[in-house]
């Protein structure tokens, strides 16, 4: 059925207007025996005017009298400020409620300006609880329900359903109309079992997470404005104006001929609600009523370990070009409490520690290490370490072993490595993996430098006295609240001259550029320090009150390549500058490779994961400093008057 | 002099068991060192392959054996790592020397030189590099891993082709590794001016590497090899050890490539040893270029020989033969034969082309090419005077006791380089 024959249809619902119902409250007199009067009704049109003209006429039945033909009751008369079925239209009403009468009796519903519409016998609704509470009723067909949707209800004003009985007209039940947002509309409607008006849609699959919340995929053949949602069983409602969509080819085959065919039928949606729900179903709103599109009851529950999580959610078919989409629509919702859930489960972790040597007292800075997956190189940065004598006097220097595989010879390791090179250090055994910002921000906990360094376990210094440089340009002006070094590459070539920001348009995500990657350090532009947007976390030292107000390291990011940035913006919320001094030079053993972020698809989603949720939380500083890098520090000046 | 040295000697292995011209030296210069009367006591540490892991045990009065092993020689890292900190140290807590002279890190690792400063931090180092091993990868060569083509100079680029299986990054690791160690380092010895070069280049400040000869035992020059009216000077010896790199499939080679009328004018004698622990491929080669040879008479594969055996067999020669395919750094063997009176005939690269002076105490032949080594020995098979003329022109090498002289001196001259500010040892390298 096209778009255009539906409206028509939805035209044709039944309509009360007041200027064509005469009032029965301003004729008293009756113009002929009641009995007579009812006698002629039942061979008139019901609802036609002159059947109006009649039922006014008749006065009520009393309430002791008469026996009704029906029984029927108002469940709700609900007033929505903006109808889904009539965009724009205000105030529009909805009466739901049930009613078993036979066939030859009218039922209408009045208001106290007699505004008034016959509930069809027709087009009625399935209703297991009324038949379940009237077995074996005689004019129960099991339709019981109906839905009636009128225009120009009056919130707080009385509705009353009303039926014709020998005695009178009689009031079967009464209910006040009350304004109601659409998910509580929606939810409170009951269903009709009949076709959908050419609507269809399934979910295929529904991806439960233990932090709340699911996420639904499937496809839906409905006209875009169609008002389609999904609900739980507690009521929990989301619309499928929420979802991020796409074609699905399948489904276009699959359907050649549907009106809807050609929109994007694929649905992903995220589900906000309870842990464990019992079923989800795919709703819409038709002038018939609501009907059922599909309802699942099989879930798979996503693993707690959110990258596993991640695996498995992101498996769900989208092109790379649009994920950026739908991370931000689905993704990202339904991972965000399962990562803070996640970390906060290892914050309560306890980690072992311990001290080789006697650290210095009061350390000028923390130098702080950490280490996953190999550890070898942490006899190289020793050996480099031991050979500047302020490692043995004025730094505290902490390895966070962030990795459970390494517990069980990683302290026999450092013995020996303490043994050979006597610098004094602490390790910290993190039990299980936090990833890098999670570690860091654990070995902060332990680290009582004045400044803290963090720095990768595969970059090693080129001379004595770096650390030194680059704490004198932190403690140059109380402004500054991080620096970062130049780092190169093996070979020699730049691998870090600070960081900017750039729009890869392919993907829809703003990506962390290192510029000049590869020209031999001369080519450098800087060769003093300067402000930067951001410096690279391989190798950054900050200020410690300035790393505890923007509360360390953000653990939002799925093993990201977004933390060190995150961490630049936000000391530069905090009205602070981040520095690159160009002066101090390591060695980042980091492989120079293409820099191709397409390669692995799970790994290019978790990048443009990360980046969305970096985006979302920088967005317009990310662009201030792409139109004006020399401006990168300024930030909104009413931010800096949190600087001390 | 305020305070009389005492002296810890230590190589890779000991000549009792090894008789390599590293370890051999060492010993010498150990034996040197502990005659003097400037030197208050001298020990001997040398790596030896039996006994427990890590252990050190006396050999003789003041030389002790220490069971240290590498299974890792890329980054050259010790097995017994307990021992460095037990065994090692408590021999230097007990000997206290005033100065180490390291002559190698192989099969010990580079560890020891840092736990030495740590449990002697006044004391100095020397070491004596005696090949490529901290800039090269291939055995510490300098040729290409596979073709054996000479290497003029390392690169983390050129390495990696070299060794495809590692990265860049890898001998970033390698490179910087041994360059911090070797800032533990006072001042380092090449018994080669090729090989001081060299390290210069990878990284060693100049001021900071010398040279100086390996020192020989004090001999008289033997005689000339008496021969008999129409003879001529036609006997050539190889002596040494029998690998790819030492150049005897080229002499092989070049010898069967001559016409027969020339060849049965030229006697080779092959003093050789350690073919047998050689590939399978290398043997067979050998064995095949052998065999006709020694059928006619020019080959006389006479074997492997005790130092104390050499004059006898180089008696029977007229010149010494080297037709090394790598650079070779000090060859031993050029020594000693300028000390028994015999010119050497070598190829024309590296410490051979250095020490070998052509057509003053010898002859330098294009390395690696089969005919001009045939053409060279052929030619000095039959010329008259020339041997006599390149016997004159020898000049003796240094002895033991000048080579110790050599390195006390320097004692005297450097300063002491504290191990937490040694940086100025190595240029920049980047």
């Amino acid at each position: 059925m096209p778009v255009k024959a539906l409206k028509r249809q939805m035209g044709k619902w039944p309509q009360l207007t007041s200027e064509d119902s005469p009032s029965r409250h301003n004729s008293h007199e009756l113009t002929g025996p009641v009995s007579a009067l009812i006698s002629r009704i039942a061979l008139l049109e019901p609802g036609s005017l002159e059947w109006r003209k009649c039922i006014a006429q008749i006065p009520p039945c009393p309430a002791s009298s008469g026996k009704a033909k029906a029984k029927a009751k108002i469940d709700g008369v609900f007033i929505i400020p903006d109808d889904p079925l009539s965009p724009g239209s205000q105030d529009m009403g909805y009466v739901h409620g049930w009613a078993l009468h036979s066939p030859d009796t009218s039922l209408w519903i009045e208001d106290e300006c007699d505004n008034l519409l016959i509930v069809p016998n027709t087009a009625r609704v399935m209703r297991p609880d009324v038949t379940a509470a009237h077995t074996g009723h005689k004019w129960d067909d099991g339709n019981a329900g109906f839905l009636l949707r009128l225009p120009q209800l009056v919130e707080n004003r009385t509705y009353y359903l009303r039926t014709l009985t020998a005695h009178g007209v009689l009031t079967l039940d009464t209910c006040k109309a009350e304004r109601v947002d659409l998910k509580s509309l929606l939810s409170r409607l009951p269903l009709n079992a009949v076709d959908a008006d050419g609507h269809l849609g399934a979910i295929d699959e529904i991806f439960v997470s233990p932090a709340g919340g699911a996420v639904a995929q499937g496809w839906a053949l409905t006209p875009p404005e169609a008002c389609v949602w999904f609900q739980d069983d507690s009521g929990n409602i989301s619309f499928i104006s929420d979802a991020f969509r796409r074609h699905r080819a399948d489904i276009k085959q699959g359907f050649a001929d549907h009106p809807w065919s050609d929109h994007d039928s694929a649905f992903v949606i995220h589900l906000p609600g309870e842990k464990s729900p019992s079923s989800i179903r795919m709703k819409v709103l038709t002038p018939k009523g609501v009907h059922l599109l599909s309802e699942k009851s099989e879930f798979e529950t996503l693993p707690r370990d959110p990258r596993r999580a991640a695996e498995r959610l992101f498996m769900i078919a989208t092109e790379e070009r649009r994920f950026h989409d739908r991370a931000s629509k689905v993704d990202i919702p339904l991972l965000k409490p399962l990562i803070a859930e996640h970390s906060l489960r290892q914050k309560q972790i306890r980690p072992r520690v311990k001290e080789f040597g006697t650290i210095a007292p009061d350390p000028a800075v923390s130098i702080i290490v950490p280490l996953y997956g190999r550890y070898d190189f942490v006899e190289h940065q020793l050996l480099k370490f031991s050979q500047d004598r302020n490692f043995r006097s004025r730094y505290e220097l902490i390895y966070i072993v962030d990795d459970p595989r390494m517990n069980d010879n990683i302290e026999e390791y450092f013995d020996y490595l303490f043994k050979l090179f006597n610098i004094p250090l602490k390790i910290i055994l993190g039990v299980c993996n936090r990833g890098f910002s999670g570690a860091n921000n654990l070995a902060a906990d332990y680290a009582n430098g004045n400044a803290l360094l963090f720095l990768n376990s595969d970059v090693f210094p080129q001379y004595e006295g770096w650390v030194e440089a680059l704490l004198d340009e932190l403690d140059s002006e109380a402004s500054i609240g991080a620096v970062g070094p130049r780092l190169v590459y093996a070979t020699g070539g730049i691998q870090h001259a600070g960081m900017r920001f750039e729009f890869e348009e392919k993907f829809g995500i703003w990506l962390n550029r290192h510029p000049y990657s590869g020209l031999t350090p001369s080519l450098d532009p800087a060769s003093i320090a300067e402000d930067a947007s951001a410096v690279t976390g391989a190798c950054i030292l900050i200020k410690r009150d300035v790393f505890d107000r923007i509360d360390g390291w953000s653990t939002n990011y799925l093993v990201g390549d977004f933390e060190d940035s995150h961490l630049c913006l936000a000391v530069r919320q905090k009205g602070y500058r981040v520095r690159y001094l160009p002066t101090v030079q390591l060695t980042h053993l980091e492989r120079q490779s293409f820099k191709s972020i397409g390669n692995d698809p799970f790994k290019l989603r978790l990048t443009i994961f990360n980046a969305v949720q970096h985006q979302e939380s920088w967005s317009e500083q990310l662009q201030r400093d792409d139109a004006q890098p020399a401006a990168a520090n300024l930030f909104p000046r009413d931010m800096s008057k949190e600087l001390a | 002099m305020t305070q009389k040295h005492r002296i810890l000697v230590t190589a890779h292995g000991h000549p009792d068991f090894s008789l390599g011209g590293g370890e051999i030296a060492a010993y010498n210069l150990f034996n040197a060192y502990a005659g003097r009367s400037d030197v208050d006591e001298a020990f001997f540490l040398a790596r030896h392959d039996h006994g427990a892991p890590g252990s050190i045990y006396p050999r003789r009065q003041r030389e002790y054996l220490w069971a240290q092993e590498v299974h890792d020689w890329f980054q050259l890292r010790a097995v017994h790592a307990a021992s460095l900190h037990a065994d090692f140290a408590e021999l230097l807590e007990q000997t206290r020397p005033t100065v180490l002279h390291a002559h190698h890190y192989a099969h010990m690792g580079l560890e020891y030189l840092q736990v030495f400063k740590s449990v002697l931090p006044e004391a100095k180092i020397i070491l004596t590099l005696h090949e490529f091993m901290a800039i090269c990868n291939n055995n510490g060569q300098m040729v290409k891993a596979g073709s054996n083509r000479l290497c003029f100079e390392e690169s983390f680029h050129d390495c990696v082709r070299c060794f495809p299986e590692r990265s860049i990054e890898d001998f970033w690791l390698r490179k910087h590794r041994f360059q911090s160690y070797f800032n533990l380092v006072d001042i380092f010895v090449t018994p080669s001016d090729f090989l001081r070069e060299r390290y210069i280049n990878w990284g060693i400040h100049p001021d900071r590497i010398v040279m100086i000869e390996n020192g020989q035992q004090n001999r008289l020059p033997l005689p000339a090899r008496p021969i008999t009216e129409g003879e001529t000077r036609n006997r050539f010896g190889f002596f040494g050890q029998i690998n790819s790199y030492k150049g005897v499939h080229i002499l092989l080679k070049a010898l069967a490539a001559l016409p027969k009328s020339q060849r049965k004018k030229i006697s080779l004698e092959v003093h050789g040893a350690n073919l047998e622990g050689q590939s399978h491929e290398f043997r067979d080669m050998i064995a095949h270029l052998r065999e006709p040879l020694e059928r006619d008479g020019t080959l006389q594969w006479v074997g492997a020989y005790e130092p104390f055996q050499l004059p006898s067999r180089m008696a029977g020669v007229d010149w010494v033969i080297i037709p090394s395919v790598w650079w070779e750094n000090s060859p031993m063997v050029i020594q000693e034969a300028f000390t028994l009176g015999r010119p050497v005939v070598c190829s024309d690269i590296g410490g051979m082309a250095e020490k070998v002076k052509h057509d003053v105490d010898g002859i330098h032949v294009p390395v690696g090419n089969v005919r001009a080594w045939g053409e060279t020995l052929s030619s000095l098979a039959n010329d008259a005077t020339r041997w006599d003329r390149l016997r004159a022109g020898i000049r003796r090498p240094i002895s033991f006791a000048e080579c110790a002289q050599a390195h006390m001196s320097l004692l005297d001259t450097v300063p002491a380089v504290h191990p937490t500010h040694a940086q100025t040892v190595l240029a920049a390298a980047e």
